[in-house]
Parts: structure tokens; C-alpha cells; sequence
């Protein structure tokens, strides 16, 4: 038995440890890479995508929260 | 059998993660946002700047005012914005300093092979140094209170790294010393740019601009052209105002050095270059990356000491900066225009490049009388 509440925190401190709890080791992956490119990609392009005066920034950190929400929502909807 | 990873293994990294990211994060983040932070340093730094400069500055700028400033263009060669900017400006400010007497006091000779930390690595070529050796006390104003390290600036003093909170700010501090006929440079959409005047709707800039001068009959060889200022407005400055809003300004604070002073102390580095171009490439070999501001390769010094020395009739010296040249101008066509190649290619070229010329600059060295 998983517990719902501890899915969900792992995926809140990284998008897809979540589901490397609950045994979706594929989910995993797909939410690992992704969290991953973007966050290599604002720390590569830093202050570009970290003063908020362009779109790009608003697409990356939008795409990122996405991905964090998602994430858990699916880590705390899967535990069983 | 129980499906996943258990969550002791899995907290503790997960934890580390993010507390990593964050700290990145927050270390990356502008400064603009925790502006409160550093109201200390803001102040520290105004007040220097009231004690440091010896002009004083009006309470409000002039309306507007424009001076008759241009800059120099090496037609066909590019990254050379900020001689290109910085010759036109002396010219104006002192009138009997050319191209090739600015860069004469610019260091032509010199290869600095990282002695101390405040020495980078390859050409020493810098127009600020000809600035303080003409006697001017070189500043640096950014929105940014994390100063760039002193290698980077060599020949500004730490304490003339003035932190502005606003580009709005620094814009009125540079009117101001328009006003008293103090002429900064910014960065301007990635080319040093003298900004030689303003009126209401925006300001001029004197910004490499190659459309006015770059002829097919021009090349590296051509004696710099000159060219005007262009015009931009205030909406389109913030846009392209280049690395935290940074700008400089130089005040004349004492007499400049004698050409005969310049000639020896080039001399010496000609000397010294050989050793110190070893060095630099033994450094390349074992990984080194030169960070300069010489783009690329060092082609106005080795022109204007050929130039210089065709002038004092010393010819087979000046032959000898003419070879130079044309290497690394062959050097240069050599690339194309591959500006985006990788660090290890772009070591690779400094390598041959510097291979290349180094039993040239050798036999220039003692041949300075």
C-alpha cells in the first residue's frame, strides 16, 4: 500500500519521483526528461529567461509548472 | 511483489534536488528583484561617485546637445566595435590622437599569459588602457551590483564599478555628463557605442556600422574609415542596452603619457610577448579558453605597428607586422562565418594561429631599437 500524500510530495521536489515510488517507471522517465530539459534551459539561457519581459520566459517557467502540477496530480491519482 | 521504490530511497535525493535547484535558481535570479538588498551598496556607491570625479555635474542635463563625434571603421573586419568606437571619441577629445596613436597606446604588443588573477589570457590590446595612459580615470556604471571580476576590467579601479538601480537613472546620470562634455559608451545590440548626444526622442550613437563604409576595394589594410552617428530612440535603448544597462565614462585626471614612454614600454612587451605566447599556448594545449576582447585574432595592432614603423622608416620591422597581419587575415577568412563553432575548435584555432605567428613576433621583438 502507497501512500497518496508521499507520491505526491516527491513529485512536488522533482516531476516524476512520484511515480518512481508508484512503480510507473515509464511516466517517470517522460516527466524526468522534461522537467529536465527545461530546467537546463533556463539555467543555460538564465537571466534571458529569468527577467519575465519576454514570452519565452512565460512559455518555459509556464511549461515547467505545468509539468510539476501535472505530475503530481497524476503520482497522487495513481497511488494505490 | 511490491511495485516501485520505496520512499526512504527516494526522499532524501528528491530533497537534495530540489533544495540544488532552488539555491541555482535563486543565485541566477536578478538582482533588480531583491532591489531593497542592496540599497547599502547603492548608496556606498553614489557617494563615492561624488568624491571620485573631479567635474562636477549639473543638477539637471542640457535639453538636448550634440557633439560632432565619429568613429573609425577597419573596413571588412568584424568584433572591433569598441576601437571603432573609442578611436572616434579620442580624436574628437584630443585631436592629435589618430587611430594609430590610440592604438599605439592601447598595448599592441602585449600577450598576457594569466601572471595574477587580474590578467586574462592572449592579446593585451584594450582601449580603456590607452584611456588611463592618456591620462583619463576610467567608471563603470551597471543595474547590476555584482561587478564583473577585476580581469575582466584591469584598468578600472574596483571602487569606479558604480552600481545605478534604474536604466532610467543611468540614462539622466549620462546626460549629465554629455552636459559637461564627458562622453560614455554602452554596449548597444552587442557593439560598444559612444552615445554623442540626445535631444528629446532618443540619442545618437557612434555603433560600428559597416553599411557607410565597407567598400569592395577595402580590407583589413585600408586605413580605419570614418563614419557617423546613428540615431535611436528612447523606446528602442532599453531594448538592446547590453549586460545589466552597463555603460563607461572616462575623466581626464592627469597628463598623458609621452609617446616615447609608450614606444619603450611597447617595446618591453614585444620582448615579453615571446616568452608569454608559449605560455598562452602551452595553456591552450592543456584546456585554457583566452576570454578577451580581442575578437578572434589581433589584426589592428599588427597594422598599425606596420603603419607606425613604415612612418619612422624602420621598413623591414614594419614588413615584419605587415606578415603578421596577413596571417592572421588569412586566418581569419579561414573561418568564414562560422561564429557559433565549438570550444575546442575555437582552442584549436588559437593554437595554430598563435603557432603561426609566434617565430614572427619573436624576430619583431629585437628589432625594436
Amino acid at each position: 500500500m502507497k501512500n497518496k500524500n508521499i507520491s505526491a510530495l516527491l513529485s512536488l521536489l522533482f516531476p516524476g519521483l512520484g511515480q518512481l515510488y508508484i512503480g510507473k517507471y515509464i511516466d517517470a522517465v517522460v516527466f524526468m526528461a522534461g522537467a529536465s530539459v527545461l530546467w537546463f534551459a533556463i539555467f543555460r539561457r538564465g537571466y534571458y529567461l529569468m527577467t519575465f519581459d519576454n514570452p519565452k520566459s512565460f512559455l518555459v517557467w509556464g511549461a515547467l509548472g505545468i509539468i510539476y502540477l501535472y505530475s503530481i496530480f497524476d503520482a497522487y491519482r495513481k497511488t494505490k | 511483489m511490491k511495485k516501485g521504490i520505496s520512499a526512504k530511497i527516494l526522499l532524501i535525493p528528491g530533497f537534495i534536488i530540489a533544495l540544488l535547484l532552488l539555491l541555482l535558481l535563486f543565485s541566477s535570479l536578478d538582482p533588480q528583484i531583491f532591489l531593497g538588498r542592496f540599497n547599502g551598496e547603492y548608496e556606498k556607491n553614489q557617494a563615492y561617485l561624488l568624491t571620485a570625479m573631479k567635474t562636477k555635474l549639473p543638477e539637471t542635463p542640457l535639453p538636448e546637445i550634440k557633439f560632432p563625434i565619429q568613429g573609425y571603421r577597419i573596413p571588412g573586419l568584424g568584433g572591433f566595435c569598441w576601437i571603432e568606437s573609442s578611436s572616434g571619441l579620442i580624436k574628437y577629445l584630443e585631436p592629435d590622437i589618430d587611430f594609430d596613436t590610440f592604438i599605439f597606446y592601447a598595448r599592441p604588443t602585449l600577450v598576457m599569459a594569466g601572471r595574477n588573477k587580474n590578467e586574462r589570457w592572449g592579446p593585451g590590446l584594450n582601449q580603456t588602457h590607452a584611456f588611463t595612459e592618456l591620462g583619463y580615470t576610467a567608471f563603470r556604471g551597471s543595474t547590476n551590483p555584482r561587478h564583473p571580476p577585476q580581469s575582466v576590467f584591469p584598468d578600472i579601479d574596483p571602487r569606479n564599478l558604480i552600481y545605478f538601480k534604474t536604466a532610467e537613472e543611468e540614462l539622466t546620470f549620462m546626460k549629465k555628463l554629455i552636459s559637461m562634455k564627458i562622453i560614455p559608451t554602452i554596449v548597444y545590440a552587442g557593439d560598444f557605442s559612444t552615445v554623442v548626444g540626445y535631444n528629446r526622442e532618443g540619442i545618437w550613437i557612434v555603433k560600428s556600422d559597416p553599411s557607410q563604409t565597407d567598400r569592395e576595394e577595402r580590407n583589413f589594410m585600408t586605413y580605419p574609415v570614418p563614419f557617423e552617428p546613428t540615431f535611436i530612440t528612447y523606446e528602442e535603448l532599453p531594448k538592446d542596452w547590453d549586460l545589466d544597462h552597463q555603460f563607461f565614462w572616462f575623466e581626464k585626471t592627469g597628463l598623458r603619457k609621452s609617446e616615447n614612454e609608450i614606444y619603450l614600454e611597447n617595446k618591453q612587451n614585444a620582448k615579453e610577448a615571446t616568452q608569454n605566447i608559449r605560455i598562452v599556448i602551452d595553456f591552450l594545449k592543456k584546456g585554457g579558453n583566452l576570454v578577451d576582447f580581442t575578437y578572434e585574432i589581433d589584426i589592428p595592432s599588427s597594422m598599425t605597428l606596420y603603419r607606425y614603423f613604415t612612418k619612422r622608416g624602420n621598413l623591414d620591422l614594419a614588413n615584419k607586422y605587415l606578415e603578421i597581419a596577413k596571417i592572421y587575415e588569412v586566418q581569419r577568412v579561414s573561418l568564414g562565418k562560422d561564429s557559433g563553432r565549438s570550444e575546442s575548435n575555437a582552442r584549436k584555432f588559437y593554437i595554430e594561429t598563435l603557432t603561426k605567428v609566434q617565430p614572427l613576433l619573436e624576430k619583431a621583438a629585437v628589432m625594436w631599437q
